[in-house]
């Protein structure tokens, strides 16, 4: 992760800070930034997210687009289920190392983790309405992720944008029908119905997880890092949970230290207990997201209307 | 003189491992000029040779085979291809040797080095003739097999070459490919493991490099004996015992003597192996 | 088909190959009547077999051998591990040295499809999380503008999650051996859930049936758990109980890598 040099008397002061209980910007261990979320603007996609996670104006800054395509099938492939494929890249306009090469490691980091929590039965998804047609065609649905600012916290704003992304989600109606060809052989075919209005969503992105990292700074944890929080974090654990209150991936960062078992279930308890608070904030957010989707467009002479009103 | 005689007694007052490091060449001529190796062995002798077959379950053949220090295994994967359109009967037998930072310092991470790619190149051809391609065919012109051989050395100790071809040899004696049928109306192959065939080597391959360090030549090198040795002879018989293989490399020009001990080694060194394997 | 990559640096073979469709039973169902299909218990582990130092018998002086190295089996997994270092790193901290792990699966090591040459995403990840798991064991303000590396290769792999806990085994065995200063060994094992069962130590038919899997990593004397990775879903009070027993069974691993480098000190130095 890009991360800051801090002084010693820096560090020394968010450390001491967070085993009092006092964080940098004012809250509380428990709390979230400010949460900014946009649907609906990438139109050539199938569904898309931007969320923001931070203050002022200023955040960790993730961008997802959901698209779908139809895929042959091939032997040795699922059979009557769809498929979901997801890949994260951090731009370099993030951080000067994500330049060239540099952001490869990441790259891979965020991409498992999300292919773990979202990439298949575990997400809630139902596969099994993404096939069209078994043994013949399927929906495969690409998740590519774009980080356009780092500043702490950036597998939260990931699993947010892709699970807003998901639930706005809308895939064109398919219609199959049997055809019989000339030689008296039944086979079935699928159409396309190419009309903007007759769409369905995702079935099951409602029970999509969420995800939130805790941060051990000292003896204590907090919950959505910030940047400086992050220079001086001796390792994390990102808990994703569904909204039936279920565990979907646990999984730890973090190269200078581990963790004390009693703190890791310390942890996991509490992720469940901020579960809820998070899905209503979420909720709240995407409705109000949602309501803004056909507005936009409306207002073409706005400029920036990417931006606005981010 | 003086000078001489108290920079010979400064170098024989150092310990052998520093010696060792400081003056390769001076320190294995010590032990050459006296008729033996640093390690003991007479010139014509090869290190101990171990070869398991079957050592890896999840691939259809393997083989693990250890000369010396240097260990290698080969594990052979079985896939369905369609056949070039020029060998329409035949399948693919396609080798890679992988030399990883793991086995030994000298290489390093990422792209295959020079010598990884030399040695699989080599080998591929070698057993090009070794196998019968055709008995690979499971439908003529639509689906054949095609064996993917891969050599991943764990322990480097000089001699790779003779380790893989080995190996090699051992893995495919070890395969047990399945019988396939080709659905021509899906265009699936399917394969029952329970009826598994032995693959017949059209010949096995004996393998026997030698190396000229200074003006010795010696049998089997170790790795500190390769880095000082300016050629190396490869000599590889079949179990006819006529001669499959022969390759020199290096700067240095060789004689024919050199080439015929060379060739007599290597008999003897084949019917030794003949018998582990 | 698959398209096989074409590499210009190795044999390549035909640009598209497939496994075949295996119509026989293939290896045994894995849960039967309750029972595990090799006769294990619930929370029994597959047999460990570790040798550290070369794999022969001749101890040679090289140069470019690495400084520690280990060889690891459970049950049908084989992993081969050599450590270097400390040496001259690329990254040069003046505090505190660096620790790199580099992954790899040999082609035939997976029951399934043959693996390509080029590392794949999820051998790149599974060795930042050896990196995660092994670096908070390592004293490395000891080892400043130093790195340590570790090459790790899966000969034979039998279970995605046993196997990365297996090469976390070995990585500790090597640098063991390596003489590299550790606070503590680091232990690895892991665990499946089957119809709200935990069962440990998995092995690819296991876990492909399995709802969910997790595996612990854990420095015993320290108390501490240097990685825990869970994936599939789980009610909570399932993922307690399962750190629970995991960290239990690291502590059995530990006991057997414990006895093994020890008696690899008292041999005859090799």
């Amino acid at each position: 992760m890009a991360s800051l040099i801090l002084s010693p008397a820096e560090q020394d002061f968010i450390i001491r800070g967070v085993e009092k209980g006092f964080r940098g910007d004012g809250r509380g261990s428990l709390d979230r930034r400010e949460v900014t979320l946009r649907t609906g603007m990438i139109s050539q996609a199938n569904g898309s997210a931007r969320c923001r996670i931070g203050s002022l104006g200023v955040g960790t800054d993730i961008l997802v687009g959901v698209k779908a395509e139809v895929n042959t099938w091939a032997a040795g492939e699922p059979e009557e289920c769809g498929t979901i494929v997801c890949n994260v890249e951090c731009s370099p306009s993030a951080a000067q190392e994500f330049e060239g090469r540099g952001a490869d490691e990441i790259n891979v980091e965020l991409t498992q983790l999300l292919d773990r929590i979202v990439g298949g039965e575990q997400s809630g998804l139902d596969l099994r309405k993404l096939c069209i047609i078994p043994r013949q065609a399927y929906w495969v649905l690409h998740i590519d992720a774009l980080v356009l600012d780092v500043k702490g916290g950036v597998a939260d704003a990931l699993v947010w944008a892709t699970r807003a992304a998901l639930l706005a989600t809308k895939l064109p109606r398919v219609v199959v029908e049997s055809v019989t060809d000339d030689s008296g052989v039944a086979r079935a075919e699928f159409d396309v119905v190419d009309d903007a209005e007759d769409q369905m969503g995702l079935e099951g992105a409602r029970d999509l997880p969420l995800a939130a990292t805790f941060n051990q700074i000292g003896r204590r944890y907090v919950v959505d890092a910030s940047e400086q929080e992050e220079a001086v974090t001796q390792a994390k654990l990102t808990v994703a949970v569904s909204p039936k209150m279920e565990i979907c991936a646990i999984q730890k960062g973090g190269m200078l230290k581990g963790f004390a078992p009693s703190l890791l279930s310390e942890i996991t308890q509490t992720a469940l207990r901020i579960a809820k608070e998070e899905f209503a904030r979420f909720d709240a957010l995407f409705a109000e997201a949602s309501k803004h989707n056909g507005e936009l467009d409306e207002e073409p002479s706005t400029g920036s209307t990417f931006l606005e009103p981010f | 003189m003086d000078m001489d005689d108290t920079s010979e007694q400064q170098q024989v007052a150092f310990a052998m491992h520093t010696f060792e490091r400081i003056h390769h060449t001076e320190f294995q001529r010590r032990f050459l000029s006296q008729n033996t190796r640093h390690d003991g062995r007479a010139f014509s002798q090869f290190r101990a040779t171990h070869v398991t077959k079957g050592t890896v379950s999840t691939a259809q053949g393997s083989s693990t085979v250890r000369i010396g220090n240097t260990t290698v295994v080969c594990g052979i994967k079985a896939e369905v291809s369609e056949p070039d359109v020029k060998t329409p009967n035949e399948g693919y037998l396609v080798t890679n040797v992988e030399l990883s930072p793991m086995c030994s310092a000298r290489f390093r991470p990422g792209a295959p080095s020079d010598e990884a790619q030399v040695a699989s190149e080599h080998i591929h051809r070698l057993f090009g003739k070794a196998v019968d391609l055709a008995t690979l065919c499971i439908e003529s012109g639509q689906a054949v097999w095609s064996l993917s051989a891969d050599i991943v050395c764990l322990k480097y100790d000089g001699n790779i070459l003779d380790t893989a071809i080995l190996a090699l040899v051992a893995a495919l004696e070890d395969l047990r490919l399945p019988e396939a049928q080709l659905d021509s109306a899906t265009g699936v192959v399917s394969a029952d493991r329970t009826i598994a065939r032995q693959l017949t080597l059209r010949k096995r391959l004996f393998p026997a490099t030698f190396a000229l360090v200074d003006t010795y030549l010696v049998a089997d090198a170790d790795d500190a004996e390769e880095q000082l040795a300016t050629t190396s002879v490869l000599v590889v018989l079949d179990d006819s015992g006529r001669l499959a293989n022969i390759w020199k490399r290096g700067a240095c020009p060789v004689s024919n003597e050199t080439i015929h001990q060379c060739i007599e080694s290597a008999v003897e060194r084949a019917e030794t192996i003949s018998k582990t394997l | 088909m698959s398209a096989n990559i074409f590499d210009r640096r190795r044999v390549n073979g035909p640009p598209r190959s497939v496994e075949p469709l295996y119509t026989d039973e293939g290896d045994v169902k894995p849960f039967t009547n309750g029972g595990r299909a090799d006769g294990r218990s619930l929370d029994q582990l597959r047999p460990i077999f570790i040798k550290t130092g070369p794999l022969a018998v001749q101890p040679t002086f090289s140069p470019t051998a690495p400084s520690g190295s280990a060889y690891y089996e459970q049950g049908k997994i084989r992993i081969s591990c050599a450590v270097y270092g400390p040496r001259q790193g690329r990254k040069s901290n003046p505090r505190m040295g660096s620790f790199d792990c580099d992954f790899q699966y040999a082609p035939f090591s997976c029951s399934w499809k043959r693996r390509p040459h080029i590392k794949g995403a999820d051998e790149k990840e599974i060795a930042l999380i050896l990196e995660q798991a092994m670096a908070p064991a390592i004293r490395l303000e000891a080892y400043p503008k130093a790195c340590i590396d570790a090459f790790v290769t899966v000969i034979e792999s039998d279970g995605k999650f046993a196997t990365i806990s297996a090469a976390i085994n070995c990585i500790s065995a090597a640098l063991a051996d390596a003489g590299i200063e550790l606070y503590d060994i680091v232990a690895a094992c892991s665990m499946s859930l089957n119809a709200s069962q935990w069962v440990s130590d998995c092995n690819q038919a296991e876990e492909d049936v399995s709802q969910c899997s997790l595996f612990v990593s854990r420095m015993p004397s320290a108390d501490e758990i240097t990685y825990l990775l869970q994936q599939g879903k789980t009610m909570p009070d399932q993922t307690d109980r399962a750190v629970q027993t995991c960290s239990n069974s690291c502590a059995r691993v530990y006991a057997v890598l414990s006895r093994y480098l020890q008696a690899s000190m008292e041999q005859p130095a090799s």
